[in-house]
């Protein structure tokens, strides 16, 4: 990282997780138009911004066809954290969505920052002094373990296997390549033109495959939409931050990200959900919550499922129950919030009286102490039946960087595959193969380790035997 | 060449192996009075292995000495009986030359050279310890080493990075031993400032030919015992390390019609920018194989054979397996090939390359024997494994010179590597470097981007092996830019700013150079199948005679081919060596960043404890360095970056 300090990069900068608000930075020379490329703004983006940053709000649109509500800071350089041009972009808090703006940014020119490079920066251009230092350092470490596990997780499974797999394969072709260069003394074939390209043919094929069938979790809007209606007393706003994890706390600590939760993505069986709050809106007139709304109450015509919240402590629900009805949504899971209050024996009464409206299924909970949360889940995933199934279950997400990294070792093979559909009887132009196969094994490296020269001799040497 | 005898030298070389050859010539030509050491003067430039040079790798290695003035590739042209020039068929980013000598020829050779050289004494004699005195540490170059002028062949040359500032470094006043001279054997004493070990295999060098042990780092002449007890007593840490032979044959005695004939190439193409052409005889080599009848002598006597008996414990290299290691590891392939290589016109000596092996004599009857065509062969030297101590290189310096005595320079197998070839390409770096050491001058450094021999010695010094190193194309990252053929325009004006290109290398090299750039600019007028010249030229299908016809159209002068070829070759691999151009200005921007020699990596709590251990060890010079080091993350490297910026700014 210390040799680029020229280029500008990009990474999701709120806690990993799902908060109410997430952060992508940007930080370098063209933090402001590569912003400026993805989004619609509201304002201008003036030449200096006085003492701190410059608010404006607007719409970040990830994809053509998708604009998200969206509030910028703009950081004009030297009075920036990394005295670099930096913006942030605050956006809903979806780990999914946020991925994608980060994708977008990429796309544009900006690359992925690695752990603690903000800070590096920071650090290099003289915005922190030596006795800073040493915490950098240990915040780095801290972060690049963290970051670790988190990729760690990442690449557990199917995927992991899949790309590791396709891994081994090239690291074991290009030490062919590079055996049938280093080893021309050899009475040894050690690996045929035909033998190449069919075998290159067959990698290119996996990792199509591996891209065409994996769920991209930027296609968000293609989660299963979870709506929570109901009072506002029923406790949605408690259930929602239940579900949503610790990590809201977590970005609401950031400065200046405190907001209210109105939508917030969940984890729901093997994969991603996206948890809508109709009620809290209208405690503030905020341009985010606001905007959020209208995103909110339009994603209401096509949820896949809605969740009545209902107090049993309180008085019956009548409002929102004619609401569902009204809207005549087919699937419904009640939600008995507050069991925690009543007696064993009224909830259970008050239970078989929700039962009898025959919305959907009752499912007691307590958003206070927790209790029938995993249940709830349950039922949600259970109600979304095939839905859920077939936008979840088996299939591998992978983030926006992995599948740029799929689509450059891609290209480096079909590169390869070019090069030696005119060789017959040898590998001809086998340094420019490997130079190709390099490049893909490296692309792939970055998300799976890399292989090292070493790597390679000791594969050739393993199974072939090479000595004069 | 010089015989009388000084009682001091700036430069003592101890060897004359390859490494010492270029070690002493180097040095020589730097104007440092110079003498070189050897047990036998007679035995300078000697071959103890197969009396080839070159090969993957090895032969671009060759190339590189030669474009900066070195010996090897000259005395590979006056004694070559075979050249052959490998990987035609795969792209001439990967063509290397090949040689077998004439094993009388060479040494003969590199002694008639090093008689040019004015300032060099060869001395007889057995070095046994090394003479230090404690110095404290005042001056402190760091090194980084002086980056050097690259150009990516002919077409996009481009300048220096600007030097990071160097961080200073502390003097603590730490006291540190230097090297005051050498004591001989026979009680003789040299005073000197820098001494460059050469020692080759005979470093407590032990032969094993069966059960029989023999002291020696070759046949019939004695180890080097008192080096390997001075550099221990000095504080080294010292490995070992097995190479082998193969048994070799008298000609005479060989049944060549059931062999397969391998001719050399028709045009031999000379290692040397200097030779125009191989004029001597070129000799054809033969080819055999191993059978099962082989295969059964040698599983039946494998506990006789050191390597499996326990009696060799060291490490061999393993692209060099012994045949009994051949047979054991790949048990179910049926032979092995067997190169027959004559060892010179005159010699009677056929080398048997293939088939190195450490199993007592009788069994090497035996199983010769049964190879065909060598029924009736009769073996004039057997076949032995040599074992030898090395110094395991986290102990070297990227200049050559140990961390731990100033002026003390080890190069070639002392290294850790094998070959003549790295061998002699370290013995010029540190020549060089000794030399530039005396005079208060930064240490000369090749970077992975300008040579083979900047990748070999970065390999060293960040990676130390541990299984005799070899040089491979596979290791080069760069490795479409470092090709044999521009060689010398990758190195020659790096030479000549070191003073080791003379005048006439020198000249032809710029009449060259001129005729390089008359090509291209000629080229840069035309065109061919409706696209201009330089465009076409990218193509694969580009062939050389269409290309000479299209220059002939544009210019009545003639040009050599070779040098028509080098602009295709370069205009071959342009898209390439653009995209590595990137990489390596990234590479270079961490290479230009300099570690402080006393850096102390245990009071960094941020770095891993694996990371501080490693770097700890290595002591890298570089932030690049510390970036290959393996078990060395790029977070490691920030957090260091990081601590070694904090220090800057106090």
């Amino acid at each position: 990282m210390l040799d680029r300090l020229d280029t500008t990069i990009v990474a999701v900068s709120s806690a990993p997780g799902h908060g109410a608000v997430g952060i992508v930075r940007l930080s370098g020379p063209n933090a402001i138009a590569i912003v400026e490329g993805m989004s619609k703004l509201t304002g201008e983006i003036p030449l200096v911004c006085g003492s701190g940053s410059t608010r404006i709000s607007g719409e970040v649109r990830p994809a053509a066809d998708i604009g998200l509500p969206a509030v910028f800071y703009v950081f004009r350089t030297p009075r920036s954290y990394t005295r670099q041009d930096l913006v942030e972009i605050h956006s809903l808090g979806s780990p999914a969505v946020l991925e994608m703006i980060r994708g977008r940014a990429m796309a544009l020119g900006a690359v992925a920052a690695q752990p603690g490079e903000f800070t590096a920066r920071a650090f290099l251009n003289g915005a922190m002094d030596l006795s800073e230092a040493e915490a950098v350092a240990g915040v780095i470490r801290a972060q690049s373990d963290t970051q670790l596990r988190a990729s760690r997780r990442m690449m557990d499974g199917r995927l992991a296997h899949v790309i590791s797999g396709v891994r081994d394969e090239l690291a074991e072709l290009l030490a062919l390549v590079e055996a049938d260069i280093d080893f021309a003394e050899e009475p040894i074939e050690f690996i045929t033109p035909t033998d190449l390209r069919d075998r290159l043919a067959a990698i290119a094929e996996r990792l199509s495959r591996l891209s065409s069938e994996a769920k991209s979790t930027e296609r968000f809007d293609q989660l299963p939409r979870i709506l929570l209606l109901g009072r506002p007393n029923a406790g949605k706003s408690s259930l929602m931050n239940i579900l949503s994890g610790t990590s809201r706390a977590i970005c609401a600590a950031a400065a200046g990200t405190t907001r209210d939760i109105l939508s917030a993505p969940i984890r729901l069986g093997r994969g991603e959900a996206i948890l809508l709050d109709a009620a809290g809106v209208d405690q503030s007139d905020d341009e985010i919550i606001a905007q959020a709304r209208m995103l909110t109450l339009d994603a209401a015509q096509q949820v896949d499922l809605v969740c009545l919240v209902v107090d049993l402590s309180a008085a019956e629900d009548d409002a929102a129950l004619e609401l569902v009805r009204t809207l005549g949504l087919v699937r419904v899971v009640v939600a008995a919030n507050k069991c925690d209050l009543l007696s064993a024996t009224e909830v259970a009464h008050r239970i078989r009286r929700m039962e009898a409206w025959n919305v959907g299924p009752v499912q007691r909970v307590s958003a206070r102490t927790g209790a029938g949360i995993d249940s709830l889940r349950a039922a949600w995933l259970d109600a979304l039946g095939d839905d859920a199934g077939t936008t979840l279950g088996e299939a591998m997400l992978l983030s926006e960087r992995q599948r740029s990294v799929i689509a450059d070792a891609c290209e480096a093979i079909q590169r390869t595959m070019k090069l030696s559909e005119s060789a017959t009887e040898t590998v001809d132009y086998a340094d420019l193969a490997a130079f190709e196969l390099r490049e893909a094994l490296d692309a792939l490296g970055s998300v799976s380790g890399a292989v090292t020269t070493d790597d390679l001799l000791a594969r050739v040497f393993a199974n072939f035997c090479i000595g004069k | 060449m010089r015989w009388r005898m000084l009682q001091r030298f700036d430069i003592i070389v101890v060897g004359g192996g390859h490494a010492g050859i270029e070690a002493a010539w180097a040095a020589s030509r730097l104007g440092a009075s110079t003498a070189l050491i050897t047990m036998s003067a007679e035995a300078i430039g000697r071959m103890s292995c197969n009396p080839a040079i070159g090969g993957l790798g090895k032969g671009q290695m060759v190339r590189e000495i030669d474009a900066l003035g070195g010996l090897m590739a000259l005395a590979t042209d006056q004694a070559g009986i075979q050249f052959r020039m490998l990987n035609r068929s795969k792209g001439p980013a990967v063509w290397a030359s090949r040689a077998q000598c004439d094993r009388d020829a060479y040494p003969q050779a590199v002694q008639q050279l090093l008689r040019q050289a004015t300032s060099l004494d060869i001395i007889e004699g057995s070095v046994e310890t090394i003479e230090t005195a404690d110095q404290s540490r005042g001056r402190q170059p760091t090194d980084t080493g002086l980056r050097t002028q690259l150009c990516h062949g002919a077409s996009a040359p481009c300048s220096d990075p600007p030097l990071a500032p160097v961080l200073s470094v502390v003097g603590d006043g730490k006291l540190s031993r230097r090297v005051t001279g050498v004591t001989l054997a026979d009680g003789r004493r040299i005073k000197t400032d820098a001494v460059i070990l050469t020692t080759g295999t005979f470093l407590r060098g032990l032969m094993h030919c069966g059960q029989e042990q023999t002291d020696g780092g070759r046949v019939g002449e004695p180890a080097a015992v008192g080096i390997s007890a001075a550099l221990l007593s000095l504080g080294f840490e010292l490995g070992r390390l097995k190479t082998g032979t193969p048994p070799r044959i008298h000609r005479d005695s060989i049944d060549y019609t059931v062999c397969e004939i391998q001719p050399g190439d028709d045009v031999p193409i000379p290692f040397s920018h200097m030779t125009d052409a191989i004029l001597q005889r070129q000799v054809d080599c033969w080819v055999t194989w191993t059978n099962a009848g082989v295969h059964e002598h040698i599983v039946a006597n494998l506990h006789r054979a050191p390597m499996y008996s326990g009696q060799i414990q060291s490490r061999g290299p393993r692209y060099c397996p012994s045949i009994e290691d051949k047979v054991v590891r790949f048990a179910d392939k049926p032979n092995h090939q067997i190169f027959l290589e004559p060892e010179g016109y005159d010699n009677e000596r056929i080398y048997c390359n293939g088939i190195s092996t450490s199993l007592p004599k009788d069994v090497q009857d035996a199983f010769v024997h049964e190879v065909p065509g060598l029924e009736r062969a009769r073996i004039l030297q057997y076949g032995y494994a040599v074992e030898y101590d090395y110094v395991p290189t986290h102990q070297t310096k990227v200049s050559l010179e140990t961390k731990l005595v100033g002026g003390l320079f080890l190069a070639g197998q002392i290294n850790g590597t094998s070959g003549y070839e790295e061998a002699a390409a370290q013995g010029l770096i540190a020549g060089v470097n000794a030399v530039r050491s005396l005079r208060n001058e930064e240490p000369f450094v090749l970077g992975r981007d300008q040579a083979y021999i900047g990748v070999m010695i970065d390999d060293l010094v960040t990676r130390p092996p541990l299984e005799p190193y070899r040089m491979f194309t596979s290791r080069a990252e760069y490795r479409l830019l470092l090709r044999s053929d521009n060689a010398d325009q990758r190195l020659t004006p790096v030479g000549r700013r070191l003073g080791t290109v003379d005048d006439s290398r020198w000249a032809r090299f710029q009449v060259k150079s001129e005729a390089i750039a008359a090509i291209e600019s000629l080229a840069r007028r035309g065109a061919l199948d409706g696209v201009s010249l330089p465009l076409w030229m990218r193509r694969p299908d580009a062939d050389m005679a269409t290309f000479a016809d299209a220059l002939a159209g544009l210019s009545p002068r003639v040009f050599d081919a070779n040098d028509v070829m080098q602009v295709i070759t370069a205009a071959k691999y342009s898209g390439y060596v653009d995209r590595q151009a990137r990489q390596i200005e990234r590479f270079r921007r961490l290479e230009s960043m300099a570690i402080p020699e006393l850096t102390d990596y245990g009071t960094m709590a941020e770095l891993r404890f694996e990371a501080r251990e490693r770097l700890s060890r290595v002591a890298p010079a570089t932030l690049g360095q510390a970036a290959r080091i393996s078990g060395v993350t790029p977070a490691d490297i920030t957090v260091l970056w990081i601590y070694l910026t904090g220090r800057r700014r106090l």
